[in-house]
């Protein structure tokens, strides 16, 4: 068989591709259905939305990729949690500046993560379960602390909801997530992440610190959930208890249409970043559209089992050109 | 982390003692009085029937398992292995029975596994490559295959090999072999003995661990046998024969006899028709009778194996079918109805319910005889289970404890009893005493003979051409995925085996 078929078939057999496949079509369809989103302006706006459903998506990959059913469902309460904090602990003791707030409610996700993975790593409770409890414990704190939607925000939130010399300004919640994986790409964490969520069994008999591998992730997934968090602040310029949550099935959605396996151990950030947008995309298309919203959750998770089905059917077809019998 | 410096190698002095070390999982004690002394130069094998405790020795050493009493002392120093990360750390290197490799990952990768820091990099790229080629070199000649070969595309020899190579890469003081060649072809295995020999001559002490005593005249220096979770006797290679190693491992003394196998009733119990076993074998029939023993063989992926599945009634053929009772087979189900009961290849995969308990395992495939109105009867289950654990000597703590406490061979008796519970009239077994010790074998061996005498028919497939001369009294040889021969006993011997198994008639 040639190079080339092989490379070609590769490329069919990652479903990250598949998902940047996916992105850039709906691309296409979008601005053949109105080009002049092509602006700046437009794509400010578009940005502010797609931002927090992009780090969310980030921010659940790290967990998932660990392994041994890993998962992390407080990402969006977390999410929550930074936003209502803004309002009803930052604001009112006037430490509300960016200088402040930004390192101190990252320092705080990192620490929820942290806890997750304590829980998972060290506690051995189903990583379902451990993070459905700070789903809930978060949730309610959420509620607690914000019975009603408050507002306003700082205004360095609405500063960056704003294009910047051209370049839509909610970027910049983006730039932290993607350098700290970036450079956890350039150290082994990332390989032995990778090793981890493969099989926890061989990485432990190679001396690998399971554990500490299990509790960094979950921790960077709170850190991320906590940039997440800010963009949310950012886009809905106010505090509300109730937005939070509801991000968590969407970004594992993405995740997982983004080619990250649940099984752990397979699938790359870019995958989660464009599964995010194509989700976002779906979703921004219906609406114009007119098609309700009810219709768009079918849509969705129509969308989800189409991609897993597509990627089970690659790697059987991927089996049998290997000659492996099919049972 | 070698230590490697002198030329000459004190061999007297003891690198590693173990004393006095137990160890037990629940009720089962794996590990009574284990002693044991490894020296720096010298290769130190372990032998021991399942359920001796050479696994939970490994697991001791490598940090897997904390021993209940006794220590481990290494250059005089007691030390506490609490992790594999640990055992590594003092020069430990172990290669389990198991090939533990990550599929996803490049060779490369996997050969470096866990010698890197969380976040620095332990070797730097290019000592990476150079010293992964040279150790491939080393085990496999001249054509290793690329380092950035996924290991999912390399067969099971090579990723044991790979297996051995990183625990080489170490450069460890102490090498520990668990069982570890198993899958390596035999040019392969030549090469790693110079490799090992060349490495004692350095000062490397390695511990192995094995079944096979042509493995342990050539690599060997002194032997440690296990019985019972207590070290019965080491001696020095000299001292050694396969008789008295047996007799030592067992407590008994008698070496494997041919069992007497009865002619059944020879009424037919499985017709296949027609039956392909690969896309470009040809079809094939088999008449198979009642209290006949059947083998299969044949190389690896030469088709016997697939064709053991497909008389067990878990895969099916490419083409053709098979019949019982003058039915057609068409699915597992009409297996099982036809008592036709399998025992699979792979325990830990397809045999056990792992997380279940020991009468568990015992009673799933048969709970629908021990009921009483609809409900579980303990006491049938009970008076099925006793006579088949006491004929077959199945130890264990408690029969609640899980099915994991268990050592591999009582495991496979396990399976072999809930098995037998079915009352089947075929019985076709997978390779059944893969990894298992020699008195395991010679317990198995009878009982199947007893399995044919009470007009059973055996179909067993097999990678052990003794186990096929001893036992059958047909042997149905694949070659490429086709039928090359049926051999029946006048006409079965060693070299019309191999002759078969080469595709060439004897």
């Amino acid at each position: 068989m040639s190079t080339r078929g092989s490379a070609l078939r590769g490329l069919w057999r990652d479903p990250t591709v598949f998902a940047g496949v996916l992105f850039v079509a709906l691309v296409a369809a979008s601005i053949l259905q109105d080009a002049s989103i092509v602006s700046t302006r437009f794509l400010t706006g578009t940005a502010s939305v797609a931002v927090p459903l992009v780090i969310g998506a980030m921010a659940v990959s790290p967990a998932i990729l660990s392994g041994g059913g890993g998962m992390d469902l407080s990402v969006g309460p977390l999410m929550g949690f930074v936003n209502v904090l803004v309002v009803t602990a930052l604001m009112p003791a006037h430490l509300g500046d960016w200088w402040f707030a930004t390192p101190l409610l990252l320092l705080l996700g990192l620490a929820i993560g942290a806890v997750n993975g304590w829980l998972v790593a060290v506690v051995r409770l189903q990583p379902i379960v451990a993070t459905l409890g700070t789903y809930l414990v978060l949730s309610g704190a959420n509620l607690w602390l914000l019975p009603t939607p408050l507002g306003p925000v700082p205004a360095w939130f609405s500063a960056l909801a704003r294009p910047w010399f051209g370049i839509p300004g909610p970027l910049a919640f983006v730039v932290g997530p993607a350098l700290t994986w970036f450079a956890l790409g350039r150290t082994p964490y990332l390989g032995t992440l990778l090793a981890v969520g493969g099989d926890d069994r061989v990485a432990y008999s190679c001396g690998i610190d399971v554990g500490r591998v299990r509790i960094i992730a979950y921790a960077i997934g709170g850190l991320f959930s906590a940039f997440a968090g800010l963009a949310l602040t950012s886009l809905i310029q106010s505090a509300d208890a109730n937005v939070g949550p509801p991000f968590t099935l969407q970004v594992i959605t993405a995740a997982a249409l983004g080619g990250i396996s649940l099984a752990g151990g397979r699938g790359r950030m870019w995958g989660s970043v464009f599964g995010a947008l194509t989700l976002f995309l779906i979703q921004n298309l219906m609406t114009n559209q007119g098609v309700s919203v009810f219709w768009q959750q079918v849509v969705f998770g129509a969308t989800l089992i189409a991609a897993l089905v597509l990627n089970a059917l690659s790697g059987m077809f991927a089996g049998l050109q290997r000659g492996e019998p099919q049972s | 982390m070698s230590q490697v410096a002198a030329t000459t190698v004190d061999t007297e002095a003891s690198l590693l003692s173990v004393a006095g070390v137990a160890k037990a999982f629940g009720e089962t004690k794996a590990l009574s009085a284990c002693n044991l002394t490894l020296r720096a130069g010298r290769v130190h094998a372990v032998i021991g029937e399942n359920g001796s405790g050479k696994s939970t020795l490994v697991k001791v050493l490598t940090g897997v398992v904390q021993p209940d009493r006794g220590s481990i002392i290494l250059s005089g120093v007691p030390v506490r292995l609490s992790a594999p990360k640990q055992a590594r750390q003092v020069g430990i290197a172990t290669t389990f029975q198991e090939v533990l490799v990550l599929e996803q990952l490049s060779l490369l990768d996997n050969l470096w596994l866990g010698q890197d820091g969380l976040f620095r990099r332990g070797v730097d790229a290019e000592r990476r490559r150079s010293e992964s080629a040279a150790v491939l070199g080393e085990l496999l000649g001249d054509a290793p295959p690329d380092l950035s070969t996924r290991v999912a595309d390399l067969d099971l020899g090579m990723r044991q090999a790979v297996v051995i190579a990183r625990s080489l890469l170490l450069k460890p003081r102490l090498l520990i072999l668990d069982e570890a060649t198993a899958a390596l072809d035999i040019a392969v295995r030549d090469r790693l003995v110079a490799a090992l020999r060349k490495r004692t001559a350095e000062g490397l002490a390695v511990l192995f661990i094995t079944h096979k005593m042509d493995e342990i005249a050539a690599l060997s220096d002194e032997v440690t046998v296990l019985r019972s979770g207590e070290s019965v006797a080491t001696l020095p290679i000299a001292e050694v024969t396969p008789a008295r190693m047996l007799a030592l491992m067992s407590g008994r003394s008698e070496p494997l006899s041919l069992s007497a196998v009865a002619n059944g009733n020879g009424r037919l119990a499985l017709t296949v028709h027609d039956v392909r076993v690969s896309v470009k074998g040809t079809p094939f029939g088999l008449e198979i009778r009642s209290g006949e023993v059947l083998g299969l063989a044949g190389l690896a992926g030469h088709g016997a194996d697939f064709f053991a599945q497909i008389l067990g009634g878990v895969r099916a053929p490419l083409d053709g079918h098979i019949e019982a009772d003058g039915q057609v087979l068409s699915n597992t189900g009409a297996f099982v109805r036809h008592g036709i009961a399998y025992v699979p290849r792979d325990r830990k995969t397809e045999g056990i319910f792992a997380p279940l308990s020991i009468a568990d395992n015992f009673s799933m495939s048969t709970l629908h005889r021990y009921t009483r109105f609809g409900l579980l009867d303990e006491g049938r289950i009970t008076a099925s289970r006793q006579p088949l654990f006491a004929r077959l000597g199945v130890k264990f703590g408690r029969l609640g404890d899980a099915m994991t406490s268990l050592s591999g061979g009582n495991q496979q008796k396990v399976i072999l009893a809930r098995t037998l519970a079915r009352q089947p009239k075929v019985l076709v077994l997978n390779d059944p005493t893969r990894g298992v010790d020699l008195a395991t074998k010679q317990d198995i061996y009878s009982l199947l003979a007893e399995q044919a005498q009470a007009n059973v028919a055996v179909v067993i497939h097999s990678t052990e051409i003794e186990q096929l001369l001893v036992l059958c009294q047909r042997v149905a040889i694949f070659h490429h995925g086709t039928l090359f021969a049926v051999l029946d006993r006048q006409a079965l011997s060693r070299d019309a085996l191999i002759a078969g198994l080469f595709g060439r008639a004897a």
